[in-house]
């Protein structure tokens, strides 16, 4: 009976439609850059999603930048590490028509990353070879167990 | 009755992390569905730590009080061990391919935690190859102590050297300002008193069958 609910419970688990969510209040949004403004210490970028929707956003000291430069290398950092550069990086983006991946809450970006082509709903796979994984050596386990205690039992008598 | 209801609790929170899981939780934003792999991974990763620590800390007490009890709490207990650290290190490793692109890197916490998976197999190889004897329940005693060295290096070694493994996120380490979300955390939680409490039944379990066979043992000699 137990096993038959937990069963249920893992299948049914890949029913559920599965939204994507950021965490808390986060929110995401895919687009290009239409415009980009220093402010301070802040750089102000205005993204337009596929619907035509912008997004004026401001990227802090705070964000965590991911961007692919030309040459195919991934760039990692912030505004503090150097300015200039991710200015450059993003004029780049800009004339290239590269779409972005930005996580913001408010109007702070908390992450901005290159567009991510692969589709991360695909490693569903992964996640049910871990649980897969786990249910076979545990319930591996309690059966050489179980046999051991028959064993046991069965020259006992 | 105790048992039973203790079997009861165990399974109705790993029902509940079991919803909190796939229903409660959300979908992780960066990482996908693999993400909530964290809810098996982390857990049964502190459960084996926590077993390599109560190995030795029980083989000290037989070792002080010569006492049979606690030598088959330490044995049952790093077997239960074994199992854990090596769904741990294959749910890291199932992980660690969308998200790293590799199945395994050398880095420092993937491998302490394959030392203590080698500390915990040649501590069960050693018991079973040879004769059952004081002389072998003290060195296998010993062997236990000196790996659960190991178990500080694994907590540690996130933070000490910062390769791909994520650091520490939650405990004492953990930085204040983490991104790890509440509802994260939550279930975490849940999840790893889910499966300290599966720990606590299955060593249990382990424990009354070594104890059977040890009288069996006695009766045929």
């Amino acid at each position: 009976m137990k096993k038959t609910i937990l069963l249920l419970l893992f299948i049914s688990s890949f029913l559920n439609g599965g939204n994507i969510y950021a965490q808390d209040n986060d929110q995401l949004v895919n687009g290009f850059i239409k415009n980009i403004n220093i402010d301070n210490e802040n750089i102000n970028i205005s993204l337009v999603d596929n619907f035509g929707n912008d997004f004026n956003l401001n990227i802090t000291p705070k964000t965590e930048i991911g961007i692919e430069t030309q040459s195919g290398e991934r760039w990692v950092g912030n505004i503090i590490n150097d300015q200039n550069y991710v200015l450059n990086l993003l004029e780049e983006v800009q004339h290239s028509l590269e779409p972005l991946t930005a996580k913001y809450a408010g109007t702070e970006i908390i992450s901005l990353v290159s567009y991510e082509s692969s589709n991360i709903k695909n490693n569903l796979g992964y996640l049910a070879g871990s649980f897969i994984f786990l249910a076979v050596l545990f319930f591996g386990y309690l059966f050489i167990i179980n046999n051991k205690l028959k064993i046991i039992s069965s020259k006992n008598s | 009755m105790i048992k039973s209801v203790f079997t009861f609790i165990t399974t109705v929170i790993f029902l509940l992390t079991l919803w909190m899981i796939f229903w409660w939780m959300p979908i992780d934003i960066s990482q996908g569905p693999v993400a909530k792999t964290v809810f098996i991974h982390v857990p049964l990763a502190w459960c084996s730590m926590l077993a390599i620590i109560a190995v030795a800390t029980s083989s000290i007490v037989y070792l002080y009080k010569k006492n049979l009890f606690w030598d088959q709490i330490a044995q049952s207990t790093a077997e239960i061990g074994l199992i854990f650290g090596i769904v741990a290190l294959g749910s890291g490793i199932i992980w660690a391919k969308p998200i790293w692109g590799v199945w395994w890197t050398g880095e420092a916490k993937l491998t302490t935690t394959l030392i203590l998976i080698l500390i915990y197999i040649s501590y069960i190889l050693f018991r079973s190859l040879y004769k059952n004897s004081f002389q072998m329940k003290k060195i296998a005693a010993i062997i236990a102590v000196i790996g659960a060295i190991d178990s500080p290096i694994i907590y540690f070694a996130a933070n000490l050297w910062q390769e791909a493994h994520p650091v520490t996120v939650v405990g004492p380490l953990a930085d204040t300002e983490s991104s790890f979300g509440t509802d994260y955390g939550i279930t975490l939680l849940v999840s790893v008193i889910a499966f300290t409490l599966l720990f606590v039944l299955l060593t249990n379990l382990r424990y009354k069958t070594i104890k059977l066979e040890n009288i069996f043992k006695e009766k045929i000699l």
